[in-house]
């Protein structure tokens, strides 16, 4: 009885276990391998190995007036920016564009700008000009069909290491750079002028509240000294130093969303005893407020732009985003 | 048991990769039998040039930020192997001076260079510094790693025992300390020289004030050309 169960474990583990294990063990080397390599597009961006070189002069066609722009002058900027899973700067989701039309309609003096890709050099969603750019398409394709969940998870991973090495002090400085040049070429582009010090805020939804923070650091001086403010919709941030050059970092989060702590938790420099870091000296220095939506999550059905979920007044997880955003912007 | 043979290029791959997983394993095994084979020679100084352009790669950010051209970055992380590998080799010799010395032990450096060059084996994994977040954590990791393969192979080389390794391997750190920061100081302007020719470009060391030239450089060209 023994030697046959044994036998039988010993043939379960050669054919199924041990392949698994060794398959598991490829994919995550793999998986390091490419992670490793992550920071290699914005540094070779940098060193003028590829792309639209690094602090090129600005010359952008700017866009003609909206209406808006035609009837009053601008008074601010909001600059959207979305979280790991977008894919190009002119694709959202129908709840983002939804969010950022409502901000639009809400306050008239104010220009949104939402074609942002955050996690590219020179604004190249992963779509474009780029080696694996019909893999991303098809991958695009079945996210917008809704059929296939695993492979769009793929984008997720990709966009992610770029948030991480945004938030890396080594790369950090170049990367954010870069998001910064992309940041401040849509703002000309949608009519903004340098050195006006007409005030820009950047919302970061998820992976894009560090992107926001990073690109902080250049930006301000990019665009002639405009006062910045950040506001992280459920962001996950590092303790970047470029807290160091905003007014104010308004971070909204849901009560039942476990990303946004991912931050707090994964930088030393946001924990309570560092008390020397960009972090904790902004929260001493009242440069950032905490604001609780309610219970909302991360994404999905249950985060913070879906249209179906309901808080117990009945409002829409959506409509409670917008009106916390909204309370924001009339506090600046 | 490790065999090593390197008379045709697929015997030599596999030694080489023998050789590195037993001194990633910290394996003493792996030091005798590269104690008493010459011909491992070519594998370990293999070894120990792969290992500093590895570590070169890690750490090529610097490179990037200044602007250095692809042919250039390579002839970089070359030259930095072959740099590397000298720093070793001369790290060995003051380890078998200190043995001779304080230990009495007589052996011939070409053995000693082999063992030691052996124990940077973990710093082949060095491109994995280029990870961002973890990567300068690992960047330690791999460098407690390797210290402990030298206490292994300085003790299976000079038959010591492991505390009386670290005391040789301590010993040799202070007096590389000392002769750092007095005799080696030509040395050292020769090297970054080398290097700064070989980027192209001088090799300014923080990203930090790179990206704030170049802010200020963008910022003034815009307000210039309003």
């Amino acid at each position: 009885m023994i030697p046959a169960l044994l036998a039988l474990l010993h043939w379960f583990f050669s054919i199924f276990l041990f392949p698994f294990i060794q398959l598991l063990g490829v994919g995550m080397v793999l998986l390091l391998v490419v992670a490793a390599l992550s920071p290699f597009e914005s540094l070779g961006w940098w060193a003028g190995w590829f792309g639209h070189p690094a602090g090129k002069k600005i010359s952008v066609p700017v866009q003609e007036p909206t209406e808006t722009q035609r009837t009053e002058e601008t008074a601010h900027y909001l600059v959207y920016l979305s979280g790991i899973g977008a894919i190009s700067g002119d694709y959202l989701e129908p709840t983002e564009i939804e969010l950022c039309d409502e901000l639009a309609a809400r306050f008239p003096g104010t220009v949104v700008v939402k074609n942002v890709f955050p996690y590219a050099m020179n604004n190249r969603g992963l779509t474009g000009h780029r080696i694996f750019s019909s893999l991303w398409r098809g991958i695009k394709r079945l996210k917008i069909e809704g059929k296939e969940r695993l492979l769009p998870n793929l984008i997720n991973i990709r966009n992610l290491f770029q948030m991480v090495v945004s938030a890396d002090l080594r790369y950090g400085p170049i990367y954010n750079y870069g998001t910064a040049e992309v940041i401040r070429d849509e703002l000309l582009r949608h009519g903004y002028r340098m050195g006006s010090g007409t005030p820009v805020s950047v919302i970061g939804y998820s992976g894009g509240g560090q992107i926001a923070l990073g690109a902080a650091t250049y930006l301000k001086d990019l665009l002639g000294g405009a006062p910045l403010w950040i506001i992280s919709l459920g962001g996950v941030m590092a303790d970047d130093p470029g807290l160091n050059h905003i007014e104010h970092l308004y971070h909204l989060y849901g009560t039942r969303d476990p990303v946004q702590k991912i931050g707090a938790i994964a930088y030393a420099g946001r924990w309570p005893w560092f008390i020397h870091s960009p972090w904790n000296r902004a929260r001493a220095q009242g440069k950032i407020t905490m604001i609780a939506l309610g219970p909302i999550g991360h994404t999905g059905s249950k985060g913070y732009f879906s249209a179906t979920s309901r808080l117990e007044n009945g409002q829409r997880f959506l409509d409670r985003s917008i009106e916390a955003i909204s309370e924001v912007l009339e506090q600046q | 048991m490790y065999t090593i043979d390197t008379s045709t290029i697929w015997q030599c791959i596999s030694s080489f990769f023998g050789l590195v997983g037993g001194a990633l394993r910290l394996d003493p095994d792996v030091f005798r039998a590269v104690q008493t084979s010459p011909g491992a020679n070519l594998l370990t100084l293999l070894i120990l040039i792969l290992a500093g352009v590895s570590v070169s790669l890690g750490q090529s950010v610097i490179l990037f930020a200044n602007k250095v051209t692809p042919r250039r970055f390579l002839m970089s992380l070359l030259l930095n192997g072959v740099l590397f590998a000298v720093g070793v080799l001369i790290w060995a010799a003051i380890l078998l001076l200190v043995g001779r010395i304080v230990f009495r032990v007589q052996l011939p450096f070409d053995q000693m260079g082999r063992e030691v060059s052996l124990a940077y084996a973990p710093l082949l994994l060095g491109f994995f510094v280029l990870l961002p977040y973890a990567g300068s954590f690992l960047k330690h990791a791999f460098e407690i790693w390797s210290f402990l393969a030298i206490l292994v192979a300085t003790s299976v080389t000079l038959h010591l025992d492991l505390w009386q390794a670290l005391l040789c391997t301590i010993l040799g750190w202070v007096v590389m300390q000392v002769l750092h920061y007095t005799i080696a100081r030509p040395i050292d302007a020769v090297r970054n020289w080398l290097l700064q020719e070989t980027a192209g470009t001088p090799l300014a060391q923080h990203v930090e004030e790179i990206i704030d030239v170049s802010t200020r450089k963008t910022t003034d060209e815009t307000k210039g050309g309003q």
